[in-house]
């Protein structure tokens, strides 16, 4: 049955759509979803995965959106302080478990060569992996996160050479061919028009074409590249990383990544469904001693290569783990290696798909030893209070969960009072950083029982939640409210709508993270305009109180009526208050001190 | 140098004080201070302002009266700036201090004569307080000038110049003591 590639892509959609929530909800997470997905249309499910060459390219244009946007984030400056991170612990990295798996693979017994070649491919992890397991967990920007994604950028350059060396060594019919100097050419070229040219396209679009065009636009630059690299035999994530990095400095950074986000999501997500599907389960079931053994070693053995590096590179001992976890699976590198290796008679066909086995077995493992990894992380807690606190710390009467810039000025104000609260943050290096500033932080997340218990919630008065994430400070509120509901709650409000989320879930001290700099901020426009300073503040007063009236009064009627309703009572309410505002300020001077006949026509302004 | 400190919530709005204010702006040694612009907040920088008294050789308060009242940051500032152990009292050596001895202490206010028309007495005590703070802290005491109520230009101007007026004999009772090497 020959099927078009549309018919292809509903049938992937499908159960992506069916697959993946089912796996959410039983809490496998989006990752392993995909893989189970996969699994189901492959060959050992209902074989409909057969002609996947067109759904591949399509599922690598998912990898390299998702190099792209990383790339959008990171700017040349931002990407220059990383330096240290991707040559330096990248290579170290690289280095340490290629030579650990080279030389327990020439143990098992085989060539000198084919065991450098197996150690330096598996010692490359999958980028889309590792970034999507850091996303759901928010750790991008911690020491580890970085740490992490400094390796795989340096896996990303170091897979070029692989490749030629592959190729060289066993050339084959089917060899990407990679010639230095177009190579060379085409990313120069990248950066040239990066650079220059594509800013001025991106304005041309955006000034005289239309919303979609634009999106064309991005989709263009990225495919573009990819095909680009793809020719020349570059790795097309890099040559998109270096676009990305390129345009982040651009006016049009968050557009570009708002328009391709959907786009990223879908065809990641169709990548690790044809990894799933990939997976030769026949082979799995005939031969599913030794392959379950070679992947215990395999994955065992990475684990523990890259727990030492963690340990080098001076990543937190509770982080080690999750480092290693993250970069512990073969990468997506590895099966083009195997193909190419295969195709060239370096692997014989056993061989290849033994390996292509093995490196899609260890990507599926990889989000459930990540779920290992956080009940770890959770036991590992609930042994920190006996081995790291000092007594002093554990009854602070303040806890603070989150430390960035809200957390911090607020705990300054603390410690320079002599109160040390005890600080809950979830990147290493801000905790470092701030140890040497007398203040107590802890590794970890305060949503989560156990952690809020080893900070000493059972003894404090104040939790105060700083974090700046909306979910993640409902998690926190939720928690302590269950568990410790001794505790006073002071959160940090994204806006009026999570202010009154807050209110329902019961905390009674919230302020909103910009109402009080922005109010600070128009007082001071009010004085640059020449109003008198005390009379600005009494205003920015004023204003504060008829804006929590009509916060509390919205309450109350969001509560009772219906939406439309809402908003016309909102906008009836806002006009009544803005009045009554209006004539108070006009008053307030003129009344003051009796009213003088002068200013009684309010033509006063001052 | 002479301090002035001018305290009105709305200041802009005070047109009496506004004419006041600009007749003696320029004079020589004046310093100006309008409590109300510096310390919106009341938060004062007392270490600041008692710097700054201590090197003046007269301090004038000018404000608008109301129950008899000085405002609410004037107040504070009396009660932050005129601190025990520094104004008044003894210091850590047990010492007794009067670091604004030998100042002179002028008043310059205005009332709203419908609040204090009932009393006659009225006006006579009204400055009791101020008098006492001025003798715990050694200082002279001058004379208040009490403006009108404000009601038209006429008064306005004067009043500018029965301001400018007091403002010339401080300054040259200032001056004589100087010369006869009395004044710091």
């Amino acid at each position: 049955m020959h099927l078009n590639v549309l018919t292809y892509l509903m049938i992937y959609l499908a159960a992506m759509v069916l697959v993946v929530p089912l796996a959410k909800r039983f809490g496998l997470g989006v990752v392993l979803g995909y893989l189970l997905a996969g699994i189901a249309l492959g060959p050992a499910g209902f074989a409909i995965a057969s002609n996947t060459d067109d759904i591949k390219l399509l599922a690598e244009l998912g990898v390299v959106l998702m190099l792209f946007s990383i790339g959008l984030e990171l700017d040349a400056k931002k990407l220059w302080a990383m330096r240290h991170r991707v040559f330096l612990f990248g290579s170290l990295q690289v280095v340490v478990c290629a030579l650990g798996i080279a030389i327990a693979t020439f143990l098992l017994g085989l060539s000198y060569a084919l065991s450098v070649f197996i150690g330096l491919a598996l010692a490359l992890s999958s980028t889309a992996v590792a970034i999507q397991l850091m996303k759901d967990r928010n750790l991008m920007g911690t020491h580890t996160g970085q740490s992490v994604f400094g390796a795989l950028l340096l896996q990303d350059m170091v897979a070029i050479p692989l490749l030629i060396g592959v190729s060289l060594i066993a050339p084959s019919a089917d060899t990407a061919e990679f010639k230095a100097l177009p190579a060379l050419a085409a990313v120069v070229a990248v950066v040239l028009t990066g650079r220059y040219l594509i800013g001025y396209l991106l304005h041309w679009v955006a000034h005289y074409g239309s919303r979609e065009l634009f999106v064309g636009l991005a989709l263009l630059l990225v495919i573009g590249v990819m095909e680009l690299m793809t020719v020349v035999g570059v790795s097309a994530g890099l040559g998109a990383f270096i676009a990305g990095v390129l345009l982040a400095s651009s006016e049009f950074r968050h557009q570009l990544e708002a328009d391709l986000e959907p786009f990223k999501g879908l065809f990641l997500g169709l990548f690790f469904i044809t990894i799933g599907a990939s997976i030769n389960m026949q082979l799995l079931s005939t031969e599913w001693q030794l392959i379950s053994m070679l992947l215990l070693l395999f994955v065992g053995l990475k684990l523990l290569l890259l727990y030492g590096v963690a340990r080098i590179l001076k990543i937190a001992a509770p982080e080690r783990f999750s480092y290693a976890v993250l970069l512990g699976q073969g990468s997506e590198f590895a099966f083009v290696l195997a193909a190419l290796a295969t195709a060239g008679a370096l692997l014989s066909a056993t061989e290849g798909a033994l390996l292509n086995l093995l490196i899609a077995l260890s990507i599926a493992v990889s989000p459930l030893l990540m779920k290992l990894q956080d009940a770890w992380a959770v036991r590992q807690q609930n042994q920190q209070p006996e081995q790291n606190t000092d007594v002093e710390n554990s009854d602070s009467p303040v806890i603070i969960a989150g430390f960035g810039r809200y957390g911090q000025i607020l705990g300054r104000l603390l410690l320079s009072n002599g109160i040390v609260p005890t600080v809950l943050d979830h990147d290493s290096d801000t905790i470092q950083t701030m140890t040497k500033f007398g203040f107590k932080v802890y590794y970890g997340d305060g949503s989560r029982m156990d952690v809020l218990e080893a900070a000493g919630a059972a003894q404090a008065k104040i939790l105060v939640i700083a974090v700046d994430d909306v979910q993640a400070i409902n998690a926190i509120v939720s928690n302590a409210k269950q568990h410790f509901p001794h505790l006073t709650l002071m959160a940090r409000a994204k806006d009026v709508a999570h202010m009154y989320q807050l209110r329902q879930m019961g905390v009674q001290h919230i302020e909103r993270e910009l109402f009080e700099a922005s109010l600070r901020q128009g007082r001071d426009v009010l004085t640059q305009l020449g109003m008198g300073q005390y009379e600005a503040k009494e205003l920015a007063d004023r204003f504060r109180a008829a804006n929590y009236q009509l916060i509390d009064k919205m309450q109350l009627v969001r509560q009772q009526q219906d939406e439309k309703n809402y908003i016309q009572l909102l906008k009836q309410s806002r006009e009544e208050l803005q009045r009554q505002l209006e004539r108070e300020s006009r008053d307030a001077p003129q009344r003051y001190q009796g009213v003088h006949p002068e200013t009684k026509d309010g033509k006063n302004t001052g | 140098m002479i301090s002035l400190l001018y305290a009105h919530p709305y200041a802009h709005h005070a047109r009496m004080d506004q004419m006041m204010l600009n007749a003696v702006q320029h004079w020589p040694g004046l310093e100006l201070r309008e409590l109300y612009q510096l310390y919106p907040d009341f938060y004062i920088d007392v270490a600041l302002e008692q710097k700054m008294l201590v090197h003046s050789s007269a301090i004038i308060l000018h404000y608008p009266m109301q129950w008899g009242l000085p405002p609410a940051l004037l107040v504070q500032y009396l009660h932050k700036v005129f601190q025990y152990g520094w104004a008044y009292g003894k210091d850590a050596s047990a010492q007794s201090v009067m670091s604004l001895k030998g100042k002179k202490f002028w008043l310059v206010t205005n009332a709203v004569a419908s609040q204090h028309e009932l009393d006659p007495c009225y006006l006579q005590t009204m400055f009791t307080p101020l008098r006492q703070l001025a003798l715990s802290c050694g200082m002279e005491w001058q004379q208040p000038l009490m403006l009108p109520e404000l009601t038209d230009s006429i008064i306005a101007t004067q009043a500018a110049e029965l301001f400018r007026q007091g403002l010339e004999q401080l300054s040259s009772a200032i001056e004589l003591q100087s010369g006869s090497g009395y004044a710091s």
